[in-house]
């Protein structure tokens, strides 16, 4: 694939839990970091490790008709996401476009994110629906470092830019797309 | 007389409707797909770059679907009314410029416009167009907070 370096870190999975668990441990006195400073203690993955081409393969994520449905009844109740009736393009039931986005988020906050420095994200500089995803699906995603450029007016953070790329169980695109994501860079020893 | 894709209107931006992010809902979301610590926790998101309970940006984005949905829903009940074929609608083949201009935190009300800018026919699916749709979220303070501009699929020969 353009653009694409082939991947040399060794995924380490974590559990989503993991992240949040921290927040028991905090000292209740008021914590001296500035604000924008992410409170995490040491996260593994700072600005400064998110190398140009560097490549995360992120948990996989099996697909329910039951999540299909559930997901566009609350945000996309298109006949289309809610039964086999197809939408002139496609056949039969598929998932939301939002839903797969959800379901991509879920694995880079599972598999990059919630060890990480991150400080949020501006935005998408554009997304593409590829393929429909289906109920038996099984999406896998990739997200590559395609640009890194740390902050000029704030030295302590810069902007990592990936393409974040979805495929199914039959290794065709399903998603791609372009997302700047803000992280702290490594504090000074 | 007019088919419906003909009658889609450019230029005029619409109000889709209104959204309040509750801090339930905002944790609710983030434990299923982006669960973050900004995302998650009062005491966390106070002391992030976000400084409060903030909604992910996919539940932004997806509140916006459901207001859209509920629009096309009202649009083509209108248009039966008038005695004029709906709109029917397809999939999306993506988005560009999405921006998540501001955090939106517990308590926020999003409201929503849409403003068509462009249609034509699909050169690849005879009977289809695309629409392209401009869509802004401004929180109750008048600030902007979220953007996008999205392609969509419309019927040409629907009615």
């Amino acid at each position: 694939m353009d653009g694409l370096v082939p991947a040399i870190h060794v995924f380490l999975s974590r559990f989503p839990g993991d992240a949040t668990a921290s927040s028991d441990l905090r000292p209740l006195e008021v914590d001296p970091t500035p604000a924008g400073v992410y409170p995490s203690p040491m996260p593994r993955f700072y600005f400064d490790d998110l190398t140009l081409g560097r490549a995360f393969p992120l948990p996989p994520h099996a697909v329910t008709r039951e999540e299909i449905i559930a997901f566009a009844r609350e945000f996309d109740p298109q006949p289309f996401h809610l039964g086999d009736g197809g939408n002139g393009l496609s056949d039969g039931l598929t998932a939301s476009g939002w839903h797969t986005c959800a379901i991509f988020m879920r694995a880079l906050c599972d598999g990059l994110l919630l060890d990480s420095a991150c400080l949020g994200s501006p935005g998408i500089d554009f997304l593409r629906w590829l393929r429909p995803v289906r109920p038996g699906d099984t999406l896998a995603a990739t997200a590559t470092v395609i640009e890194t450029r740390l902050s000029k007016s704030r030295p302590d953070r810069g902007i990592v830019r990936f393409r974040h790329d979805v495929v199914n169980q039959g290794s065709e695109p399903v998603l791609v797309m372009e997302n700047p994501i803000l992280f702290l860079a490594r504090p000074a020893p | 007389m007019s088919t419906a894709f003909e009658r889609i209107t450019i230029g005029v931006p619409r109000i889709i409707g209104a959204h309040t992010f509750t801090a339930g809902e905002i944790k609710r979301f983030a434990s299923a797909w982006d669960p973050q610590r900004f995302h998650m926790d009062e005491a966390e998101a106070e002391a992030s770059s976000f400084g409060a309970l903030a909604a992910s940006g996919w539940h932004t984005a997806s509140a916006m679907m459901r207001l859209l949905v509920d629009t096309f829903a009202r649009d083509a009940a209108e248009a039966l009314a008038r005695g004029e074929k709906p709109v029917v609608h397809g999939p999306s083949p993506g988005f560009e410029a999405l921006k998540w201009s501001r955090p939106v935190f517990a308590g926020d009300t999003i409201t929503y416009t849409a403003t068509v800018t462009a249609k034509r026919l699909s050169k690849s699916r005879p009977g289809w167009g695309i629409v392209t749709t401009d869509i802004a979220g401004t929180n109750q303070k008048g600030e902007a907070v979220f953007a996008m501009t999205a392609q969509a699929f419309a019927r040409t020969d629907g009615g």
